[in-house]
């Protein structure tokens, strides 16, 4: 009974429906996005839990994807790790010494296992990760968390596309410089973040025109118009920040970005490898 | 740059790309190959003005879908050439395809956002873009076999490197999302349909192992899935024509 469980499980054939249900879900989830763009980006600062706790009751029509999303990815991880284990054995049990060619064998599986390491940091980050958005201003006291000794603003810099430029009137780097309660000083820009405290922290902007619909559910995002397109928040009057231009600290701690971040690289390595020793194969013969 | 601004280059570029699918159909190969490198030395050219269009050199243009894609299709069909494979001209169909819909696609950039000011960006969309090119022309091939004018299984070979391409860009696209927004995936519409899009490869690549799956079958999915691949990113282009855009 057990092996035809295991047999069932780690069926390729299984492996095949199993992708297909995740993309039919994922394309189902991408559809609900493009049309509720701001609900769902609320959704990148929740854990999936009480996302799902707060919003599948009050809004399941937008929602009901996420849990056969869910179960579809689960289940195609428990398939690899079974399909994985299974091919390796064989390759073990087959092997006559171990050398080169048998490594590069090896190969195929090892990326699977990676897939799944990548899979299951995806699902630390959904459930366990903090996301902490604070509005930033100069002279601004920041209070990450409690245990935490607190931030203030100093100053903030903005930098504009150079004069002459049909870009001059828009944001091109933002520069915010941090004081700790020592006195030390961190600068923090768009994609160069800092770390503080187990927290990763990072630069957001909003203009307020655009509504941002963080966690107000009555406003359907379509009717405030954002979409992916976030150009026109970051574009001045003047070469000088407006009022409406709201500018946030966003403050993560994410147990799952190492994770995801080493196995992919390492997936990178090994598929090229892979591959290209594929060639040099084919090229030999 | 002369070629900022200068759609003539790109309509000029469009047409001896058409005037070397005819001559490669015609059997005059070699007046095809010189239309063909005149042309795309001329895309690359125009894709490169395509840097000044805001009046100060941006990378983000040039690496714009409806505008990259032929381009990569170009390197595809060089790379063939290159490697002395008569098949070469057979690409020519989808550059000229993708070339037209360029030629008639909003020619302004989208102003860039401080976390589009990275070289992750051209690592991300380089890769992406050249997945696509592959899909599409491994599309290509495998509606030759089913027509009975491909013997080879060319198809899988495209559909592999594209999968291979599109992974790297899944990778390059999580670290850049991470720098930029501090999340490796976001749910919204441009991830879910990657990672859509990324596992209907995998279940692609599985199809070989799946007993019944015979060439012909898998030739079938490997037309499909390049379809669903165009429909995504061709309705994703769609969309971004009616961003405000600059120059052009």
């Amino acid at each position: 009974m057990i092996k035809k469980i295991w047999d069932f499980l780690g069926d390729i054939r299984l492996s095949f429906w199993l992708l297909l249900a995740a993309v039919g879900l994922f394309f189902i989830g991408m559809l609900h996005s493009s049309f509720d763009f701001s609900y769902f980006r609320a959704m990148n600062e929740v854990r999936i839990q009480d996302w799902l706790a707060r919003e599948l009751p009050t809004r399941p029509g937008a929602n009901w994807w996420l849990p056969p999303l869910l179960g579809a990815l689960f289940f195609l991880g428990v398939n690899t790790v079974i399909c994985t284990t299974n091919r390796v054995i064989a390759l073990f049990r087959a092997r006559t010494r171990t050398d080169y060619r048998f490594m590069i064998s090896l190969f195929p599986s090892i990326i699977h296992a990676l897939f799944i390491t990548v899979m299951i940091g995806h699902a630390v980050t959904i459930t366990a990760g903090t996301w902490i958005r604070i509005p930033i201003a100069e002279g601004a006291v920041l209070r990450i968390a409690p245990d935490l000794p607190p931030l203030s603003v100093d100053r903030i810099e903005d930098t504009y596309f150079p004069k002459g430029s049909r870009i001059e009137k828009r944001i091109m780097q933002t520069s915010v410089t941090l004081a700790g309660e020592d006195g030390a000083k961190m600068q923090l820009s768009y994609l160069d973040d800092i770390r503080y405290g187990g927290y990763r922290l990072h630069l957001d902007m909003v203009k307020e025109k655009v509504r941002f619909t963080h966690r107000d559910h009555h406003v359907k995002a379509s009717e405030d118009g954002e979409t992916c397109n976030r150009a026109e928040m970051y574009r001045s009057r003047e070469r000088k920040r407006e009022s409406s231009q709201k500018l946030f600290l966003l403050a993560i701690a994410d147990p799952g970005l190492p994770v995801i971040l080493t196995a992919f690289s390492l997936i990178l390595i090994i598929m090229t490898w892979y591959f290209v020793e594929a060639l040099r194969k084919r090229g030999n013969e | 740059m002369f070629t900022t601004g200068n759609h003539l280059v790109l309509y000029v570029a469009a047409g001896l790309f058409a005037a070397s699918l005819a001559l490669y159909l015609a059997k005059a190969r070699a007046a095809g190959a010189v239309s063909f490198l005149a042309g795309f030395v001329l895309y690359s050219l125009y894709l490169a003005g395509r840097g000044w269009l805001a009046g100060t050199f941006l990378p983000n243009p040039l690496v714009e879908g409806p505008f990259l894609l032929p381009w990569c299709i170009g390197v595809i069909a060089l790379l063939m050439a290159a490697r002395r494979d008569d098949r070469w001209g057979i690409v020519l169909a989808p550059l000229l395809l993708f070339t037209a819909f360029a030629a008639a696609y909003s020619k302004g950039i989208i102003p860039p956002t401080p976390n589009k000011m990275t070289p992750w960006l051209v690592a991300f969309f380089v890769p992406e873009v050249f997945a696509h090119a592959s899909f599409y022309c491994g599309a290509v091939f495998a509606a030759l076999l089913l027509a009975g004018r491909e013997p080879a299984e060319t198809f899988h070979r495209f559909m592999v490197w594209g999968f291979v391409l599109f992974s790297v860009a899944q990778v390059t696209g999580a670290v850049w999302c991470y720098l930029g927004w501090g999340n490796t995936f976001q749910w919204g519409p441009r991830h879910m349909s990657s990672a859509a899009l990324w596992l209907i490869f995998a279940a692609y690549l599985h199809l070989k192992y799946i007993p019944g799956w015979n060439v012909r079958r898998r030739a079938w999915f490997a037309i499909a899935a390049a379809l669903v691949v165009l429909a995504v990113t061709g309705s994703n282009y769609l969309h971004e024509m009616n961003f405000p855009r600059i120059g052009g």
